[in-house]
């Protein structure tokens, strides 16, 4: 068998590999403009309702795009359906054309069917996908197969190709672990050491017995690439695989392969997707958060974990900053906490899954944290401002976009850290938490506020605004209320007499929702306008009600709070 | 109140209320930033920056933070600049890359760091990026240095660097490369217009200045010092130069501007100086078929000017001179020489070699330039129709190869003959006189019988029919049906009177040739070519007559003794032969066979018993008795001139080794003599007054009301097929239709006419 060392030592960085990234978006981005001939010649047949043509062209071994348009920008199937050939119709969603609703083109078929039998097919057909939580994740773990821009494969495993050649596929041994119940195992015994100096990657050899374009599909599969089973591919390739997929104990994969409508195969994909999703949160759980490791803050610079973990960890991460009490337990405690020498906790992590910008800027940057790791030098541990029982909802979501939503307790710290790590979707989950939490929050609305200012979350000061509305009588006598109103007049750079304070703006307004209830009805009709409407829900003040009353007294001390601030708004 | 109050927890530690006091934080951070600086990075924790930097735009200290960044990279950029003011040259432009590169590098790893900051503070408020604005530092403090300027000195040197590789030397690409993306890399202001890059703003535009300055002065120095060739390989090196510089060393932004200057300071300035260079410009080029030469005039040229204005009125003006120069020729030796024939051959070939030549230049030099082609095509029918013979000469050319020149030919090699002749047809604008003479050389070949293959004819018919269409070639298509309704009458006339007269094989063969005298330019009826037959041949032509009028009758059949031959037998010292003469050599003959043995008859005696037009007479007398090989009669005296006074006699003494004898008459030379030629001109003017008439008479009908210049026009499209109508024949045609009350001027409108039914 020949073996060409600098294959393996200097793989190709995009290869064979690159297809996988364009797979998965090709169908929803655009459709592409195909000019080929046996494209033009399956529009034609289209038109004519050239079943056999169509049938020959899809099996074709070049194959040909059904999602492609014409230059008139025409899809095969907007042709077949507005020329109302049913069959013809039927066999291109059946081999993957999608017509999906809310989409120019999908819009378009369905509009342009001949009759409602077409229409009634594609709607069935129809792959109105609502956007997947999970999609961001799933995109993210597929480009780790680039090691762009970090490379942070761990392992080699090689593969035979049928021409004798050996394939070299990098990959992360965290990945294999959690997907394939084969290489969990494999994996667990202790690996022999490379002696190659340069590549101190581990590297194993898959079975003769497996091709590498079998295992490649494994591979698309478990880093959650576009796997589907070209009509020619040959039969010894399918065997291949799906002895391959028994061998690695990952029977989806060919559960996948023989699905044989479009259909079908979305279905299996979404249910693969939740079950990566599933087996990286079991993985994660067992071998990172049971992993910790909990010392006081001064034995941090103790605490040593190598290369070669049983995590496969590349990096830890530690609490730096005091847990959260409860305050109400105990006033001690809190005193106690002033202390510099609280506990805090190392969880060994995996460079590729902190998905951050922040991460991957200081895994890549010329400083302390971006030099490569000795496999002889511990790891890096890096501190993260949040406190220790936090840390584990940040990893949750790093690992595997967990739809769980944090606890509240959690979530305005959560907010702060993924403000500071630039982790969008998770401050909108945790403002989302606190935005709707019952009443009796775990932390002062003034905090809340703060929080939403500084992390630009205008959700959550809107929800700040209505709190103190809906309590305004405890608020107002408040001093730490006082100073918070200067503060949101002081958020103005170079404010004018006459500018508006925001903060007492959204106050006014939900006192005026507060109080405006019962006097809407007297009032029917509202037009549309939003302006209209808060002009027409304005609370009556000339009825001397106990509400009305109540309301006047409440703007006027807000009146006077601002007096008292020197403040005119 | 504590309804409330006892659910709100004690703030969260830590961040939100903790007070952050800036001056601490950042001398932390300056410090690290310094580090960057000192290429100790690998020592300082990422996070440790981050969030120092982090916490400080947290507690709105964003502002101060971004102010003191720029301050901490200025005096860093300043004392940078002090430290570097004094290399000079190559080295100047390696220290300056450097220190860009450096910059680069630590505002990049400070953007890392910062990200923070330019994610929120910079974003809310609306100002540039650290980076940008730390870029605009750099052009500050260093390109733009109050004392040292050094922007200037780093143009300053880049210009000398590209003015000594200019002249020759080897400079070192990379380094100004490296400058280059310096300065393309910054821009003027913080926005980072595309159009205001520092690059554009400063360097280009005195770069461009200077590039003028130089490649003028260049142009003028390659003007006195080279031929044409040079020059133009020169200029293309240059180019080549320029664009490669472009991509290596300079920015591809100047890559256009910097061609414009060449392509102004070296091609428009110069062009037409190198074009009319004595020995050596374009003239010299064309003549001596200079390809690559003349490829590189037409792309210079193309660069400058996409119609190529000059290199085609320059070609053209060659190219016509050319064509007039052989004309010329052509005509004095025609004075001498004294079968025309060739002479149209030899021009005809002239022309077509000239075509060729040109078209060759044309396909390898200009690229099949489509506007070129046409200005060839203009210069072709300008000096084609400047030469009045040219349609006779063509005429000729295709008459002599379809008699002679086509013998042996293969289908293909004929066709191309016939393309020849027909381009050159083509050029013609007076197709009328053209035809004119196509009819009568045409005529000839059909009733002499000498036309090489009726294909070929025919073939050059539909060429002409292709060309210019059916009222063009419908004469001639008439001519060749007359000739086949003869050969049917012939042979039909052949068998009824075999049929009536059981003698008839004893008499005469008659074959005939019947000719619509409107296809054919023969004048004349039976009056003006009188001539008595003897009477075996007048039965034949009575009885002939008597069956042609019979079939068609309403017409008038005219012989035509000047045009026919006949087969006469004769017997010289007991051999047979065969005699092959003209119709009046026969009925000359006749009156000698009536004779006794020696007699004689003189020239009148002959006149009277013929009658036969004295011209005519003395040819047919001159082939007959004077030609040595054909002598069948002798003349008294023996001179090569006929004479009224000459008297002849059957030679008894002739003997020839053929059976068959041709004898010819000393044919009229075939092309015109002057006094045809005015003939012909006079005919052609008939006939174009006649044509313009008769379209104007047809538009007229057609319109009704029609302004002067609207029928004028209408008239030359109409005739534009044929010939080129004067516009003041047109006028005069107008007036005599008037006058004959065809058409009318239109009451109170002076330009308009109306027809008159």
């Amino acid at each position: 068998m020949l073996t060409r060392p600098e294959d393996l030592s200097n793989p190709p960085k995009t290869g064979f590999f690159s297809h996988i990234f364009q797979d998965r978006s090709e169908i929803r981005v655009k459709n592409q403009l195909d000019e080929s001939e046996p494209f033009q010649k399956l529009c034609e047949a289209c038109r004519r309702g050239d079943l056999k043509t169509v049938q020959d062209l899809i099996v074709s071994p070049g194959g040909v795009n059904l999602n492609a348009v014409d230059r008139f920008d025409n899809l095969p199937l907007t042709l077949a359906s507005l020329c109302g050939h049913y069959e013809v119709v039927e066999l291109l969603l059946e081999s993957g054309a999608v017509c999906e609703r809310d989409t120019f083109q999908g819009e378009r078929i369905l509009y342009n069917a001949l009759n409602s039998r077409i229409r009634n097919l594609l709607l069935q057909y129809d792959y109105s996908q609502s956007i997947d939580p999970a999609q961001p994740w799933a995109a993210h773990i597929t480009t780790l197969l680039s090691r762009e821009p970090l490379d942070t494969t761990d392992i080699v495993v090689t593969a035979t190709t049928t021409t004798g050649l050996e394939t070299a596929f990098h990959l992360h041994r965290f990945m294999l672990s959690a997907h394939s119940p084969y290489f969990r195992r494999k994996l667990s015994l202790p690996l022999p050491t490379s002696t190659n100096e340069q590549n101190p990657k581990k590297t194993i050899r898959l079975s003769q017995n497996f091709s590498s374009r079998a295992f490649e599909a494994a591979v698309k599969y478990i880093y959650l690439g576009e796997v589907s089973a070209a009509p020619s591919s040959d039969k010894e390739l399918m065997a291949n695989i799906e002895r391959l997929s028994k061998h690695l104990e990952i029977p989806e994969l060919w559960r996948l392969l023989l699905a044989n409508t479009p259909k079908l195969r979305r279905q299996l994909r979404s249910e693969g997707l939740k079950r990566a999703q599933e087996r990286m949160e079991e993985w994660m759980r067992e071998n990172v958060l049971k992993k910790r490791v909990v010392v006081r803050k001064s034995q941090v610079g103790q605490i040593k974990v190598f290369p070669g973990n049983d995590s496969f960890a590349d990096v830890l991460i530690r609490s730096d900053e005091p847990d959260w009490r409860d305050a109400d337990a105990d006033r001690e405690a809190e005193e106690e906490e002033e202390e510099e020498d609280y506990l805090v906790h190392i969880y060994p992590t995996h460079k590729s899954l902190l998905r951050s910008e922040f991460f991957t800027a200081m895994f890549t940057s010329p400083f302390l944290e971006g030099l490569p790791t000795a496999p002889t030098s511990p790891l890096p541990i890096i501190p993260l401002p949040l406190p220790a029982s936090t840390l584990p909802y940040l990893l949750l979501h790093l690992y595997f976009e967990t739809p769980t939503p944090p606890p509240l307790q959690h979530s305005l710290s959560l907010l702060y850290t993924s403000d500071h790590l630039f982790l969008d979707r998770l401050k909108s989950k945790c403002a989302q938490v606190i935005a709707t939490a019952p009443n009796d929050l775990p932390f002062h609305i003034h905090d809340v506020i703060r929080a939403a200012w500084a992390t630009r979350a205008p959700r959550l000061e809107a929800f700040g605004a209505k709190y103190i509305a809906e309590r305004l009588e405890d608020f107002l006598p408040d001093p730490e209320f006082a100073e918070l109103v200067a503060e949101s007049a002081g958020r103005i750079k170079g404010r004018q007499e006459t500018d508006t304070i925001e903060l007492v703006d959204d106050i006014r307004y939900y006192l005026n929702e507060r109080f405006r209830m019962r006097v809407e009805d007297n009032l029917g009709f509202c037009g549309n306008g939003e302006e209209v409407e808060v002009e027409v829900g304005e609370v009556d003040r000339s009825l001397e009600t106990e509400k009305g009353h109540v309301y006047e007294e409440l703007l006027g001390r807000i009146d006077a709070l601002l007096e008292g601030l020197k403040l005119d708004a | 109140m504590n309804r409330s109050r006892g659910k709100i927890r004690p703030p969260r530690r830590g961040l939100a209320t903790d007070h952050v006091d800036f001056d601490e934080y950042w001398e932390v951070l300056a410090q690290s930033l310094r580090e960057i600086y000192a290429k100790n990075a690998s020592h300082l924790s990422f996070e440790e920056v981050y969030r120092n930097a982090y916490k400080l735009v947290l507690k709105k200290h964003g502002d101060r933070l971004y102010g003191n960044v720029k301050k901490l990279v200025g005096e860093h950029l300043q004392m940078v600049a002090v430290n570097d003011r004094r290399t000079v040259g190559t080295k100047f432009l390696e220290r300056l890359k450097f220190v860009w590169e450096d910059h680069q590098l630590c505002m990049g790893m400070m953007k890392e760091v910062l990200m923070y900051m330019d994610r929120v503070f910079c974003a809310d408020h609306k100002i540039p990026s650290i980076y940008v604005s730390c870029m605009g530092l750099f052009r500050d403090h260093i390109l733009r240095h109050p004392e040292y300027n050094i922007g200037n000195a780093l143009n300053s040197v880049i210009m000398d660097q590209i003015k000594m590789e200019r002249d020759g030397d080897i400079i070192n690409r990379a380094t100004i490369r490296a400058c280059v993306y310096m300065l393309e890399g910054l821009y003027e202001t913080e926005e980072e217009l595309e159009d205001q890059k520092v690059y554009l703003t400063s360097f280009e535009k005195n770069f461009i200045l200077a590039s003028e300055v130089f490649y003028q002065k260049e142009g003028e120095q390659l003007l006195r010092d080279c031929d044409a060739a040079t020059y133009l390989r020169k200029v293309d090196k240059r180019l080549k130069e320029e664009y490669s510089r472009c991509h290596d060393t300079l920015s591809v932004l100047t890559e256009p501007k910097i061609m414009k200057v060449v392509d102004q300071q070296l091609i428009d300035a110069n062009i037409n100086d190198v074009m009319e260079m004595e020995g050596s410009g374009l003239q010299f080029m064309l003549d001596n078929d200079r390809y690559e030469d003349l490829k590189l005039v037409y792309e210079l040229i193309s660069r400058v000017d996409s119609e190529k204005r000059s290199l085609k009125k320059k070609m053209c003006a060659r190219l016509v001179t050319m064509g007039k120069e052989s004309s010329a020729t052509i005509v004095s030796e025609e004075k001498v020489a004294n079968n025309i024939t060739l002479v149209a051959i030899r021009w005809v070939d002239e022309v077509l070699a000239l075509k060729d030549k040109y078209e060759n230049i044309w396909e390898r030099s200009f690229d099949r330039d489509k506007g070129i082609q046409a200005a060839m095509t203009r210069a072709f029918t300008d000096f084609i129709n400047d030469f009045d013979r040219s349609p006779e000469f063509i005429s000729l050319f295709i008459d002599e190869n379809l008699r002679k020149g086509l013998k042996g030919k293969t289908e293909s090699e004929v066709d191309a003959v016939l393309d020849k002749a027909l381009t050159l047809f083509r050029y013609i604008a007076d197709k009328d006189v053209f035809e004119r003479y196509y009819k009568k050389h045409l005529s000839r070949r059909l009733l002499m019988n000498r036309s090489v293959s009726h294909d070929a004819e025919k073939q050059m018919i539909g060429k002409f029919k292709m060309e210019v269409g059916f009222a063009f070639t419908g004469k001639f298509e008439g001519m060749f049906k007359d000739m086949n309704i003869s050969e049917e009458m012939t042979s039909e006339f052949k068998r009824l009177s075999q049929e009536s007269d059981n003698n008839y094989k004893k008499g005469v063969e008659l074959s005939v040739q019947i000719l619509t005298s409107t296809f054919w330019p023969v004048g004349g009826g039976t009056s003006d070519h009188p001539c008595i037959f003897p009477l075996e041949i007048r039965a034949v032509r009575d009885s002939f007559t008597q069956y042609y009028l019979d079939r068609h009758s309403g017409r008038r059949l005219d012989w035509r003794p000047d045009m026919g031959t006949a087969d006469v037998r004769a017997t010289f010292k007991g051999k047979r032969h065969e005699l092959n003469v003209t119709t009046y050599g026969m009925v000359i003959l006749m009156a000698f066979s009536e004779l006794s043995s020696g007699g004689t008859l003189s020239f009148e005696e002959i006149q009277t018993i013929t009658s036969i037009p004295e011209q005519d007479l003395v040819r047919n007398l001159q082939a007959l008795a004077v030609a040595p090989k054909t002598r069948v009669l002798i003349k008294k005296p023996m001179s090569r001139d006929i004479r009224l006074t000459d008297v002849f006699a059957v030679n008894e003494e002739f003997s020839s080794k053929f059976m068959r004898i041709r004898i010819g008459v000393v044919a009229t030379n075939r092309a015109e003599t002057e006094q045809e030629r005015r003939d012909t001109d006079e005919k052609t003017e008939r006939y174009r007054g006649a044509t313009i008439e008769a379209a104007l008479v047809r538009i007229m009908k057609q319109r009704k009301l029609i302004s002067h210049t609207e029928l004028v026009n209408e008239v030359l499209t109409q005739m534009a097929s044929r010939f080129n109508p004067d516009l003041t024949m047109i006028k005069k045609r107008i007036e005599s239709l008037m006058e004959r009350e065809y058409m009318e001027r239109a009451e109170g409108e002076r330009q308009v006419y109306r027809y008159i039914a």
